[in-house]
């Protein structure tokens, strides 16, 4: 596609650029500001003396943090968390999605098993009861537990049945007619054509395992069975005295390492960072599908 | 005629197979644990248990109800939640077609994954960086100054509270919005571009007419799914934000159902709004579901 | 086949329920001493099974080896009482609340916890724990109960529900409840000024200090509380606070959030008094003229502030002298100093005191060995002292640990460090009594340059590991204790610690409109006539009829 650009469009087109990298620096500077406080001194930081330069340069907390035995622990139990849920996520939604794709006449129960995982997105017991049932499981401690105990992802896979149907029907015809069965037409036909919907779900199941923190502070019985994010959550927090013993106010207080909790933090984000690139490309790529969904 | 019926009976079991993983998954995380949801009409006694507390019938709703200001934070609750769910749609979905303007490839690539990382950082984290940067000393007051503006705290002004709590919002979560967007464009075809070129459309032409059309399912899924949440205004955002100033215009449910545990253990409370928030949610979903159905015959999954 | 099993099932039920009505034979096993009595520091005859919950520091590993279940305590448990501890779990104490509220509600309790106000009256309510009243005259030892009776009853009230004793109770020193005016002596010497003893001199102070920009641009004269945190103690929370404002309500003997009784014997919120309206003033006054926090209620980190040299006084409790250091690491000639401040207008002080504790140790209902409790924190608190010389493993990790100290604990640790500093002899006393005094008036001579005549931050030695301590008692106690010996204590007290019926519904709902008014009023952005309007619907809207509540249970 080679244009000749007008000065007009050259414009339209600084214009744009200009926008993309203000709003790419604006989110780019939370981080810096972390990275920043990281690299401070445990005093400067704790004073709010860091911008998003380093005040008092040092690799203390970094150092800190490789002695850090539980820190590695926890990040091996995400990764196992992220893996597993991957590994079960992606083929049983996947499988769910096709036939519900279908319309109502191709598959009759479609539209009662779709609005009930609908309501299932919806509803829910609530974490006492959920907690109790997680026990009954023998869940507790477990990284199955981990990756399956947020239960089974409608929103992913309402997306995943959405893109299905935007597939065009002829594909899947030319195939019926020469005698493919559901299991040939879903592995051959619709899952290469799909990377880019596979490869988002594939990525907020990653994020959302990674990200999350309350299941595994109440399915876990001690620290050495916390993924990731709940151990550093549990040393980053807003104060709530209200609920502490003095004992305890002490104790937070003194847990309270600003450097370190930004070291953390920001180790904790670069798995996720690196995973995104490589995803990245099948969103860039581009599909060439007969057409899409109207 | 037989032999069709075969298969389609065999495609039949086929297709039961497939979703039988899925079905097993819902049955035993989300389904089993909904008899708590009784716990919403009882006075839930931890030592008698769901099964042996006393039932109150609608007692725990009518609690919320009575409550005196009970207007003003469902008020701030949907004021806040419906902003976020219009903007949560609108500003990804912009950004995403800006994005696509844009030829050069690494500059692409690395805008879309430097937007996406404020998504990675708490809210407790995040509070605190907004904080500062909207305090009374912050860079935005700063900026204001240059103009002859008197310094205020931004976070502290309860006629700001709502637009500020939304707009920080949408800026964290824009770029990870966006990728259910941006995965939906690789779907269009290059060739209609090409074909609108030829016709001599114009990039705003093609924009109206190629691109958002393509994306136009995904968009209508996503904001009918984002309907669930009119109820939620984000508690973890608003709690590290919000302070008794702000009271009028930033108490949501949440918030006010949290304190109310911290003065009293109430689970009975807390599983009764839970259900109420399910309830309009899905009606909610649902109901723009059979519209969108009945009037314009149109499927949204 | 399945009614074979049944039937088994069902003798083991019968069977079990044999050997529960048998409790109270002689085949009991008890902790007993060397003649075979049951006593408080007795020792099992056989292994005795605890489960426990921990809330932990996660950011100190344990010793090399160690674990949650085999560590100096649970060795020194195992050895003088022949209990085995078992770890149900354990978590951060930033989310132990959650996880214990979380263990109640589902009915997934540990044989014995500790557990804040809140939750002990649930679990009363509930039924899920255990009756102590039969176990504590027999095994509470002669310490603890000497601690408990010195709180005049108060602390076992808080811990009987209708007659019955359902926890051992935490009993703390008082001085966690006094809110001392810490100062940036350093400013003051350099402004050629003297300490601020009335509201008066406060302002003077505050104002030289923001005028002279003594922390740079934008000095804060008066520090406010960190954003969402409590501007005064309340009858609910009520010691512990940091950087608040109970300062200088205490100097118009105002006490809001605190139930109080007048002359007459009649209950009265102390948030409603017309002197709660007189120091409102004086903070809205303070405010407008910036001598009060301008970030006031949406400070993101109180704390950030005052180490990082911008504000030049505060409101905290004695244990502010801990957190010294870091505003010395960043300017070594910081000097915080603590002063029992601002007087009212007789020359008098009026400090704000808390409830005599806030935890209970519990026994979850059924458990065989609800005795323990006692055992446990006999033992901890006649060793403690022993404990903190042997290990450095921090004491949260001690099973069921309730603090129990004598209330003159920080004050009588101050009498003993003055004497040994001016070289006269040191009032006798027990380490068992005062566990930590021993360490206190070791480690002196490592804190404090000789020959201890002048407290001035240049003859401290920040980098021992006791100096937080040492200076937050010769300060910050020192402060209290001088008053004393003045004269010009007056101790104020709430009527009542904990909630009555009304206030579950309705306290959430009055409490908001309360902190919503008084910040509003003090940043200038309602009147002050506005707490009129306040206290008549607060009235309205349950006030009166909780505070009736409050009344008939002074009564009775």
């Amino acid at each position: 596609m080679v244009e000749k650009k007008t000065i007009g469009q050259k414009v339209v087109n600084g214009f744009i650029v200009l926008i993309l990298l203000i709003l790419a620096l604006s989110c780019l500077l939370p981080l810096l500001y972390n990275l920043a406080v990281s690299l401070s001194s445990k005093a400067a930081a704790e004073a709010g003396l860091v911008s998003f330069w380093p005040v008092d340069f040092t690799l203390a907390a970094y150092k800190e943090i490789m002695g850090d035995k539980s820190f590695f622990v926890s990040f091996w139990v995400s990764v196992k968390r992220v893996g597993l849920s991957l590994l079960i996520t992606l083929p049983v939604l996947t499988m769910a999605a096709y036939p519900l794709a279908k319309t109502k006449e191709e598959f009759r129960p479609r539209n009662v098993i779709l609005w009930l995982f609908v309501f299932c997105m919806m509803f829910s017991g609530g974490t006492i009861p959920w907690y109790m049932v997680m026990k009954q499981y023998h869940l507790l401690n477990s990284v199955f537990g981990l990756a399956i105990c947020g239960g089974i992802p409608v929103f992913n896979l309402i997306l995943t049945v959405n893109f299905f149907q935007g597939i065009p029907k002829e594909m899947e015809e030319a195939a019926m007619v020469d005698g493919a069965g559901p299991w040939h037409i879903l592995l051959r036909i619709i899952v290469p054509l799909s990377k880019p919907v596979l490869a988002t779900i594939a990525l907020f199941t990653i994020v959302g395992h990674w990200n999350e923190f309350f299941q595994g502070l109440v399915l876990s019985t001690g620290q050495e069975h916390y993924p990731l994010q709940t151990y550093i959550k549990q040393l980053i927090f807003q104060l709530d005295t209200s609920q502490m013993t003095a004992e305890q106010i002490k104790q937070a207080s003194m847990m309270s390492n600003t450097t370190l909790n930004a070291a953390k933090i920001f180790i904790s984000m670069v798995p996720v960072l690196c995973i995104y690139p490589f995803l990245q490309k099948y969103f860039v790529a581009g599909i060439t599908l007969g057409g899409v969904k109207e | 005629m037989k032999k069709s019926r075969n298969r389609t009976k065999s495609r039949t079991v086929s297709y039961w197979i497939m979703v039988l993983p899925a079905l097993v998954w819902m049955v035993a995380i989300n389904i089993v644990p909904m008899f708590g949801i009784v716990m919403a009409f009882q006075d839930f006694n931890p030592g008698k248990g769901i099964f042996g507390s006393e039932f109150v019938g609608l007692e725990n709703f009518e609690y919320m109800m009575q409550m005196k200001d009970v207007s003003q934070i469902f008020t701030n609750t949907i004021v806040i939640a419906v902003g976020k769910l219009i903007l949560n749609v609108l500003v990804p979905v912009c950004f995403a077609l800006l994005l696509n303007e844009i030829k050069n490839v690494v500059f692409k690539r690395c805008v879309q994954t430097v937007v996406y990382l404020p998504h990675f950082i708490s809210w407790v984290v995040m509070g605190g960086i907004l904080l500062d940067v909207f305090g009374l000393y912050g860079p935005i007051n700063g900026i204001l100054s240059n103009f002859g503006f008197e310094p205020i705290a931004f976070f502290r002004s309860s006629k700001l509270f709502r637009q500020l709590v939304i707009g920080t919002d949408v800026w964290k979560e824009f770029g990870f919005n966006a990728v259910v967007y941006l995965a939906a464009l690789t779907g269009i075809s290059p060739e209609l571009y090409e074909a609108a070129s030829i016709d001599g459309a114009g990039r705003w032409k093609r924009m109206w007419h190629i691109t958002l059309p393509g994306i136009k399912p995904v968009i209508v899924l996503m904001t009918i799914l984002a309907l669930g949440n009119i109820l939620n205004a984000g508690f973890d955002q608003i709690y590290n934000l919000y302070n008794q100033a702000v009271y009028s215009t930033g108490d949501i449910i949440d918030t006010w159902v949290y304190r109310v545990g911290l003065n009293d253990m109430q689970f009975s409370l807390a599983t009764a709004v839970g259900l109420l928030k399910s309830v309009v949610g899905f009606l909610m979903i649902s109901g723009s579901y059979l519209i969108a159905y009945k009037k314009a015959n149109y499927r949204i999954f | 086949m399945k009614k074979k099993q049944l039937l088994a099932a069902g003798l083991a039920g019968i069977m079990a329920l044999g050997s529960l009505t048998m409790t109270g034979t002689a085949a009991e096993n008890l902790p007993v001493d060397e003649s075979g009595n049951p006593s408080p520091f007795g020792k099992y005859e056989e292994p005795v099974t605890v489960e426990v919950i921990q809330s932990i520091n996660p950011t100190i590993p344990l010793p090399e080896g160690d674990s949650a279940t085999d560590n100096y305590y649970t060795r020194y448990i195992k050895e003088n009482m022949n209990i085995d501890i078992k770890v149900k779990w354990q978590a951060a104490s930033s989310d132990y609340s959650q996880k214990l509220n979380l263990a109640i509600a589902s009915n997934d309790l540990p044989d014995i916890l500790v557990v804040d106000e809140q939750a002990f009256k649930k679990l009363v309510k509930s039924d899920l724990i255990e009756d102590l009243t039969p176990y504590y005259e027999t095994y509470v030892s002669d310490t603890v109960r000497a601690n408990i009776d010195q709180t005049d009853g108060k602390a076992m009230e808080r811990a009987t529900v209708d007659g019955k004793i359902y926890a051992l109770p935490n009993v703390q020193s008082e001085a966690d409840s006094f809110n001392l005016m810490w100062i940036r002596q350093d400013w003051l010497d350099e402004l050629n000024l003297e300490a601020p003893t009335t509201i008066e001199e406060l302002e003077t102070v505050a104002k030289a200090f923001v005028d002279n920009q003594m922390g740079g641009e934008n000095t804060i004269g008066i520090l406010g509380p960190t954003i969402n945190s409590r501007l005064y103690n309340d009858f609910i929370v009520s010691a512990n606070n940091m950087n608040n404002l109970d300062g200088i309500f205490q100097a118009y003997q105002s006490y809001p959030g605190f139930w109080l009784e007048d002359e007459n014997g009649e209950v009265v919120y102390g948030s409603i008094t017309e002197k709660t309206k007189e120091a409102l003033g004086e903070l809205q006054k303070l405010y407008a003229e910036g001598l009060l926090d301008q970030e006031l209620g949406v400070r993101k980190d109180a704390d950030e502030a005052w180490k990082s040299g911008k504000a030049g006084i505060l409101f905290s409790p004695w244990w502010h002298g801990y957190n010294v250091k870091d505003a010395i690491a960043n300017d070594s000639e910081a000097e915080w100093k603590a002063y029992a401040s601002p007087l009212a207008a007789d020359g008098q002080w009026y400090p704000k005191m808390g409830s005599t504790g806030s935890n209970y140790c519990v026994v979850r209902k059924g458990y065989e060995h609800p005795e323990v409790v006692f055992l446990l924190n006999n033992f901890l608190r006649r060793d403690e002292g022993l404990f903190t010389l042997e290990t450095n493993l921090e004491l949260s990790y001690y099973p069921g640990r309730v603090v129990i100290a004598p209330e003159d604990e920080c004050s009588f640790s101050v009498e003993a460090l003055k004497a040994e500093m001016a070289g006269e002899e040191i009032p006798e006393y027990s380490s068992a009594d005062y566990k930590s005094l021993d360490s206190d008036l070791l480690s002196l001579p490592g804190c404090l340059a000789e020959p201890y005549d002048d407290l001035g931050i240049e003859n401290w030695n920040t980098e021992d590991p006791n100096f937080g301590r040492i200076y937050s008692l010769l300060m910050g106690m020192m402060a209290v204790t001088d008053a004393e010996e003045e004269g010009i204590v007056n101790r104020t007290y709430s009527v009542l610690y904990s909630q009555t019926e009304t206030m579950e519904k309705k306290w959430t709902n009055l409490k908001k409109k309360e902190d919503e008014t008084f910040l509003k009023i003090i940043i200038g952005e309602e009147p002050l006539d506005a707490f009129d309007t306040f206290v008549e619907e607060w009235k309205a809207e349950g006030g009166d009829e909780i505070t009736a509540e409050v009344q008939e249970s002074v009564n009775k």
